[in-house]
């Protein structure tokens, strides 16, 4: 597997679902900050790959990589982020 | 390894609107395919079909004689496609592109030691002419090692340098792919190919000579 092309669309999608996901989590808590990086944020970030780099997508498709495919490698390494952000936070 | 792709019942239309209408072909490794057809023709929408991101009417896929469903060929790797409009990220390197889009070394090296690469590899995509731009992104899709490729529009704002680089980079290339061009430059495109059609009012239409294109109005006069 294309870990450095995979590394490149993740960080491409999460840079806007940070983004976002920060904007939700001051507007109400940290839970619903990491509840809507692992969920929402990442629908929020692929609208804006689509919008603004639309035709990239070619590349990862030239690799192998379909949508849907990049979206659940997305989903699952946004989840091992949030998973034990969320327990650090339900400790302190 | 030889390999033969087939294509059967090709049918797109939008709305009420027909574009192609039962297109069929096969190519095999050491084939270099040139479609040819005028502006909204159906060309780049067949290249689009094959490769499974432009949903059907209807097609069929074989692979070596086993049929692939259109969202197979992706994930199968069986067809490497060079779209009209570029496709890397503008704000990154060329040598950092090529060893995006190479996994292995053997396969970077071939991309970075090509005849050209070295007079812009230190340099971001966003800054390349259309031509060196074009020519990379050839080298790059040349460079997968899936059995086909399918290239949208490959000489389009090449200068002449690059041009011949790229027609010796196909002919070599397809020693071990089969290759699918669509192009308006047909004098380039048809010095490299070794079977031809046309595509016209939806039909399929064979070209065996320059000539064929006068003959069926893509072209007035050779």
């Amino acid at each position: 597997m294309n870990v450095r092309a995979i590394w490149s669309y993740y960080i491409d999608i999460n840079i806007v679902n940070l983004v976002f996901s920060l904007f939700i989590m001051f507007l109400f808590n940290r839970y619903w900050g990491l509840f809507m990086f692992c969920t929402i944020g990442i629908f929020v970030g692929r609208f804006a790959f689509w919008h603004f780099k639309n035709n990239e997508y070619n590349l990862y498709f030239n690799l192998g990589f379909t949508k849907l495919k990049l979206l659940k490698i997305v989903w699952i390494l946004n989840l091992i982020v949030a998973i034990p952000l969320l327990l650090i936070a339900l400790a302190i | 390894m030889s390999h033969l792709l087939e294509i059967s019942g090709a049918y797109l239309s939008f709305g009420k609107k027909r574009i192609l209408e039962n297109i069929s072909f096969k190519i095999k490794t050491g084939d270099i395919l040139g479609i040819f057809g005028r502006n909204g023709s159906g060309k780049s929408s067949l290249l689009k079909m094959m490769f499974g991101t432009l949903p059907a009417n209807h097609i069929q896929i074989k692979f070596d004689s086993e049929i692939i469903k259109a969202h197979e060929v992706i994930p199968q790797r069986l067809i490497g496609y060079l779209p009209q409009d570029s496709f890397l990220p503008k704000g990154t390197k060329v040598r950092d592109i090529i060893s995006l889009f190479c996994d292995d070394e053997e396969m970077q090296n071939k991309v970075f030691y090509a005849p050209g690469v070295s007079k812009f590899d230190n340099i971001k995509v966003g800054k390349l002419s259309m031509g060196q731009l074009r020519y990379l992104e050839t080298l790059l899709v040349g460079s997968l090692d899936h059995p086909f490729i399918m290239l949208d529009e490959p000489f389009s704002m090449l200068e002449p340098l690059y041009k011949e680089l790229l027609k010796e980079l196909l002919i070599s290339l397809s020693q071990t792919k089969g290759i699918i061009i669509t192009d308006h430059y047909y004098h380039d495109v048809l010095d490299i190919t070794n079977v031809n059609f046309l595509l016209k009012n939806g039909n399929k239409i064979e070209i065996s000579e320059k000539i064929d294109l006068v003959n069926n109005g893509y072209i007035s006069s050779i």
